[in-house]
């Protein structure tokens, strides 16, 4: 009787301490994911001219210290030139103007499960019957915890 | 005997103190996010800033630039916008303006995105101080609100009237007036009429139209002074007058009066 009841302690003891262990290890992620159009393959860079009807591969890198979980481009225009390009270098900017018929390109994309490195590479080819003039092209990806990093150029699309 | 029952009482206790113990220390880990802190939310812009006044501004018929940076350890569900006037009268002509957004689009549902929209105001809304909230909300529910006021402004104003009452006909009357366009003005007209005024022997009906532009074209601030010739052949009587504002974006602004014409 004396033997089984200790028996019994022990094995609570034992389950108190396994049931407490696991939760103390689940490190927080605390860092963003990196982008960056800044590399050879890098498109567009900051001040590019983009011809209506031609078709591009929009490229940028990503990486991210624990698992990348999606990308997205959003290009809009800049005819009010309202400012948020994080990039080097100022692009000279037409005068401003009212929209008529402004290109708006905004897409989510999926990445793979496990990936912590990756090179978006999207094609696209400029509409033809869209406004030209100054438009920003703006890069952002999420990681699995959920943070968020964006890069920004002012590109301009051209007859 | 009596030992026996002390033992086993024991035993039970002891058990019961360890399952106590042993539910007990895994409860509180859970629900793991009770220490996940509200969304932050900071930098906080909205409207064309505040360098004519302490109040952010906008224009009617602009849009109007929100941006803020959130952080939200919880990972942002949605982000709302309320804006809306306390006490303002609606004029003739005016509606009154209540907007309200949710937004859940795919870039903003992370821990920290940065907000940024243009919402068209209407250009028929009254001016004045206006209520703008932000909500934003994360997945655990949490959420947080930061508000400011909006002064709306007209695109055109029209201040320090003074026109001439009454005039003689064969002579000229004096009009001036001051403008503000922020988007520049297209031109300024004038029309005067009257409603149902017999002409007499010799009289001809007179109605006035003019467009002015020389001098006024994409100014943004001009004073508009004037001597108009009222014809000797004119009908006496009250007669209405009409001045339209017109700036470069097709805004207007109308102000309206009258003159009595003499003999």
């Amino acid at each position: 009787m004396r033997f089984s009841s200790k028996y019994i302690f022990i094995l609570f003891l034992c389950l108190v301490f396994a049931s407490c262990t696991t939760d103390d290890n689940t490190e927080k992620d605390e860092q963003k994911p990196t982008i960056g159009i800044n590399y050879d393959g890098g498109f567009p860079q900051a001040c590019s001219q983009l011809v209506k009807g031609e078709t591009y591969s929009f490229k940028a890198m990503i990486t991210d210290n624990v698992e990348l979980a999606s990308y997205s481009l959003d290009i809009h225009h800049n005819f009010d030139h309202h400012t948020h390009d994080d990039q080097d270098g100022e692009c000279s900017l037409d005068p401003k103007k009212t929209a008529t018929n402004p290109w708006i390109y905004i897409e989510n994309y999926p990445i793979e499960d496990g990936l912590t490195s990756y090179e978006i590479s999207i094609s696209i080819t400029i509409p033809n019957d869209i406004d030209t003039g100054d438009y920003h092209c703006s890069f952002s990806v999420i990681d699995e915890t959920g943070w968020q990093s964006r890069t920004s150029v002012d590109i301009k699309i051209v007859e | 005997m009596k030992t026996n029952i002390m033992k086993a009482n024991f035993k039970s206790l002891a058990i019961v103190a360890f399952l106590g113990l042993f539910l007990h220390s895994c409860s509180t880990d859970d629900d793991g996010g009770t220490d996940v802190t509200a969304p932050q939310i900071s930098n906080f812009e909205f409207g064309e800033g505040s360098e004519h006044s302490t109040e952010p501004y906008a224009y009617k018929g602009s849009d109007l630039h929100l941006e803020a940076e959130i952080n939200a350890q919880g990972i942002v569900s949605s982000i709302s916008i309320d804006i809306h006037a306390d006490d303002i009268e609606v004029g003739d002509g005016e509606v009154e303006w209540d907007y309200e957004a949710t937004y859940t689009n795919a870039s903003y549902l992370v821990i920290n995105p940065t907000f940024h929209e243009h919402i068209d105001i209407p250009s028929n809304i009254p001016a004045g101080e206006y209520h703008i909230e932000l909500t934003v909300t994360d997945e655990m529910g949490n959420s947080t609100e930061i508000e400011g006021h909006l002064e709306i402004l007209d695109p055109i104003t029209i201040s320090d009237f003074h026109m001439d009452t009454t005039v003689a006909r064969g002579s000229d009357f004096h009009v001036e007036f001051m403008i503000n366009a922020i988007n520049g003005i297209h031109n300024i007209s004038v029309d005067i009429h009257a409603h149902d005024l017999t002409i007499g022997e010799g009289e001809v009906e007179w109605d006035y139209e003019e467009i002015f532009e020389d001098g006024f074209h994409e100014e943004i601030e001009a004073e508009f002074h004037k001597h108009i010739d009222v014809p000797l052949t004119a009908p006496a009587g009250e007669y209405h007058v009409l001045f339209t504002v017109e700036d470069e974006d097709g805004n207007t602004t109308e102000y309206d009066t009258h003159i009595d014409v003499t003999a």
